[in-house]
């Protein structure tokens, strides 16, 4: 069934590409980029006003009208004609790799196993679904913990509007389509003849994510194609945004308009969105001053109007769409996102003062020596992809780079080179913007050590390679073009056989759940058809450093889950040792706690003997239910004017 | 090319792509047919639990169920090492647990490696809990087994087996991802071939107008 609703929604994104592609003469390869960028804005205007439904099913209503409008389109110019501008290269890769991925992920339906999917993009993803309604006016577990924008859970809303309920693998393959469509936009400069090239470069693409998660050297599964963490979306986008700028032949107002949509969505994916989009504004804009000024024009308007007018749109669509979500989700939830957080309690603005001035050498600490001096080492020393550290990766882009300029025309060299310099400019920035989380956002610890350094600035490098594999395909007639985009292909397949081999990913056999997201299920589950949606339910999970608490906030929604008191609660004159995070609580204090909170049931996940023996007094019978039969579900109730809680679940739930 | 020329016989395309196939056909049928000859030559034997080095595992007193010599994680990191280097075309076994118990994972390393590498398993049999484990490259290693990743689990790991004598068939018969193999990569090579042929025919038809 839900894989009925992902082909549906598939079909639509068809139909209105055709529509662009046929009526619009939008290069068929970039269209579908540009309608899941369109989607996820008018659901994203829908969701603001409220009518996150209505938005969705008017969505799927224009697809049918589009579709409609398709065949009207192909009786008027004929059947050979429109095919041959609606099933370029782009556009195929696009249609067959979504159906392909879909298909696969319907087979092997992955879970999600990734903290970070489990504390936000999954969680998000799943509440956005179940409520109708963008997660800010939701009372959900999960209030207050969940802060970013809202792209990714949108595209997975879109995507499984018409299943009958939330699938993780659902989620998963409506990210997947629209990397499909970066790719495709990628491949949109090519005309419908050069199949082969198409081959290739689409054989490139696909495996380039690949390229650029370590996870497989440590012997580990891959996680590309199946997981919904931002840094793959991010980083493709950020290359389909440069591609789709970089394969028009003729730089018009529709490419900048098509290249502020993809911004945008990069600006609503994650803040980080934010440098992404200032590096890509940077690259395209320098492309348009040296190379394109004289021809470019912005509909009607020509010369140097015709460029403020294309910064202009970049800047109202990309620049207010930040802001915007912040003054969405301010109004929503009464909090403020712009207010200070993060280890030193500075605003976004402060950051960025404080970082400018102790870069500058003006009152620089030695937490941002270390860090500086950190990163600079780390450039060298830290694995950003599967080619290497920054550095050697930096080399690779050049290398690809030099392709580009040796194997085009004399006289249309040059954009190769200034590619380069200018993704080297937002590297920079990339690295300044991580420079400042480091020192000022993360905790000291966490920031000396430049956690996920690999994950966060991979994503840059993938998004520079994607749009010089695109410098690489427009000249590709001559010999020197084909045999560089034949030898780039080969070398990533030949890399990825080695390092990333198939038998590792998505499609291996044994890509299978984990027994800790089984059994919560499994508890889950129980509570799940006890409870309603009314009610609040506690999860005892003791030595838990609250991954299962998202595991079960996740599971149990729209059941509310109370907040962890800690991750081991100890009676006083109990002894856990070195349990992590531990919190002393009496009997007392806890009932107290929970009456407050509203509590309707308990759940017992994790508890030894030895560690509930001081909480028996909360329980009517003594917790001898748990102890004999293994029952896990207790409900409250009211005895001698106070909470307690009696066994209401089934024996022996594993 | 000269007016009146005939254009080149594009017929050796779909030759090409043909035979590519059925050369992929058949050097997969080698492969099988020489991994079931390797794997003809080891037969299987069956060590005991108590032949492994147990870390995290304990034996349990009482009885559980109608396991036979049931065990119990006492860590969320079971392992259990096999102690000397053997070679082994694949391990079997049947592993039942009281709660779930997910994938167990099977690790090998080979003399002079520091890391283990993490196998998936080949097959599983939900019906009879049979996990099937396959090296595709025979060669002396060091396994260690992972069968739970959780503390106090109850489980059984009965019909321990190394070196499966599988059906002949089987070694011929391809999984998803071995299918996905075959079916992309004539059709990739074809087409690097088609390419390449292309590219010479455009270098020759160039230096040929050159010479005109």
């Amino acid at each position: 069934m839900t894989l009925l609703a992902l082909l549906a929604a598939l079909l639509c994104v068809c139909a209105y590409s055709g529509v662009l592609a046929l009526r619009w003469r939008v290069p068929s390869g970039a269209a579908p980029l540009a309608v899941l960028c369109g989607g996820i804005l008018w659901l994203c205007a829908a969701g603001y006003a409220g009518v996150l439904w209505l938005g969705g099913l008017l969505w799927y209503l224009g697809g049918l009208g589009a579709l409609g409008h398709c065949a009207v389109q192909i009786k008027k110019t004929g059947v050979k004609q429109a095919f041959s501008a609606l099933f370029t290269p782009g556009f195929v890769l696009f249609l067959g790799a979504a159906l392909g991925l879909c298909l696969v992920l319907c087979l092997r339906a992955p879970q999600f196993t990734f903290w970070d999917e489990f504390s936000f993009w999954g969680t998000a993803s799943k509440l956005t679904k179940l409520h109708d309604a963008l997660y800010p006016a939701v009372e959900s577990s999960m209030a207050g913990k969940l802060a970013y924008p809202p792209a990714i859970p949108l595209i997975s809303y879109l995507f499984q509007f018409l299943a009958p309920s939330f699938q993780d693998w659902a989620a998963m393959a409506a990210y997947d389509v629209m990397l499909c469509a970066c790719f495709g936009a990628v491949l949109s400069g090519l005309p419908v003849k050069k199949r082969r090239t198409g081959l290739f470069a689409g054989v490139l693409c696909l495996l380039l994510p690949f390229l650029f998660e370590t996870a497989t050297l440590a012997g580990g599964l891959s996680f590309v194609y199946r997981t919904l963490l931002s840094e793959i979306f991010l980083g493709c986008l950020f290359g389909a945004a440069l591609a789709v700028w970089f394969s028009a032949k003729e730089k018009t107002g529709g490419t900048a308009l098509r290249f502020a949509l993809a911004l945008t969505v990069l600006c609503l994916t994650k803040d980080v969105g934010l440098v992404l989009t200032a590096a890509a504004a940077l690259i395209a804009g320098a492309d348009l001053l040296f190379f394109h000024r004289k021809t470019f024009h912005f509909y009607r308007i020509k010369g140097w109007a015709a460029v403020f007018a294309a910064l202009a749109v970049v800047i109202l669509l990309a620049g207010t769409a930040y802001p915007g979500w912040n003054a969405y989700f301010g109004a929503a939830t009464a909090i403020d996102r712009t207010a200070g957080d993060g280890a030193a309690g500075l605003t976004m603005q402060g950051v960025l003062f404080s970082g400018l001035k102790e870069l500058l050498g003006i009152g620089r600490s030695a937490q941002f020596t270390q860090v500086f001096m950190n990163m600079a080492r780390a450039w060298f020393t830290e694995k950003v992809s599967l080619l290497g550290s920054g550095f050697t990766t930096t080399l690779c882009i050049l290398a690809v780079c030099a392709l580009a300029f040796f194997t085009r025309p004399k006289g249309r060299r040059a954009p190769a080179a200034v590619y380069f310099c200018t993704g080297a400019v937002g590297l920079g920035g990339m690295m300044l913007y991580h420079l400042f989380a480091y020192v000022y956002v993360f905790d000291a610890a966490a920031g000396l050590a430049l956690i996920d350094y690999g994950r966060y600035l991979g994503l840059y490098y993938l998004g520079w390679m994607l749009g010089a594999v695109c410098l690489l395909l427009p000249f590709n007639e001559g010999r020197r073009g084909r045999a560089a985009l034949l030898g780039c292909t080969a070398g990533v397949a030949v890399l990825c056989a080695l390092c990333a081999p198939l038998s590792r990913s998505l499609l291996a056999p044994g890509v299978a759940q984990s027994d800790q997201r089984q059994l919560i299920n499994l508890r889950a589950s129980e509570a799940a058809g006890v409870c309603g949606p009314g009610d609040k339910i506690f999860v005892v999970s003791q030595f838990d450093d609250a991954r299962r608490w998202y595991q079960y906030a996740h599971e149990l929604e729209p059941v509310r889950t109370l907040p962890m008191l800690g991750g081991t609660l100890i009676a006083p004159g109990g002894d856990m040792g070195d349990a992590p995070d531990q919190k002393e609580i009496s009997p007392e204090g806890l009932r107290a706690w929970l009456e407050g909170q509203g509590c309707t049931y308990l759940l017992i996940d994790q508890a030894g003997e030895y560690d509930t023996q001081g909480y028996t007094a909360l329980f009517t019978d003594g917790l001898r239910a748990y102890r004999q039969d293994g029952v896990r579900l207790y409900r409250a109730v009211e005895k001698d004017d106070a909470l307690w809680f009696e066994p209401c679940g089934k024996a022996g739930v594993p | 090319m000269k007016t009146g020329e005939k254009p080149a016989p594009r017929r050796w395309k779909p030759w090409l792509l043909a035979g590519l196939y059925a050369a992929a056909v058949l050097i997969w049928l080698i492969w099988g047919m020489v991994n079931a000859a390797l794997a003809a030559g080891l037969a299987p034997w069956r060590p005991e639990v108590d032949d492994f080095v147990l870390e995290g595992i304990a034996a349990r007193e009482e009885p559980y169920a109608d396991y036979t010599a049931p065990l119990v994680s006492t860590d969320a990191d079971p392992q259990m090492q096999y102690p000397t280097p053997v070679t082994v075309n694949g391990v079997a076994f049947r592993l039942r647990g009281h709660l779930p118990t997910g994938t167990p994972a099977l690790y090998y390393r080979a003399a002079g490696e520091t890391a283990y590498h993490e196998l998936y398993p080949q097959s599983y049999d939900s019906s009879t809990g049979e996990y099937i484990f396959t090296f595709s490259v025979l060669r002396e290693v060091e396994l260690r087994l992972d069968p739970v990743t959780t503390a106090g689990c109850i489980f059984e790991l009965s019909d321990l087996c190394f070196n499966v004598s599988r059906p002949f068939w089987r070694y011929l018969v391809p999984d998803l991802d071995e299918l996905v193999l075959l079916a992309v990569c004539p059709l990739l090579c074809f087409a690097a071939a088609a390419e390449i042929v292309s590219m010479v025919r455009a270098g020759r038809d160039r230096k040929k107008d050159k010479r005109e």
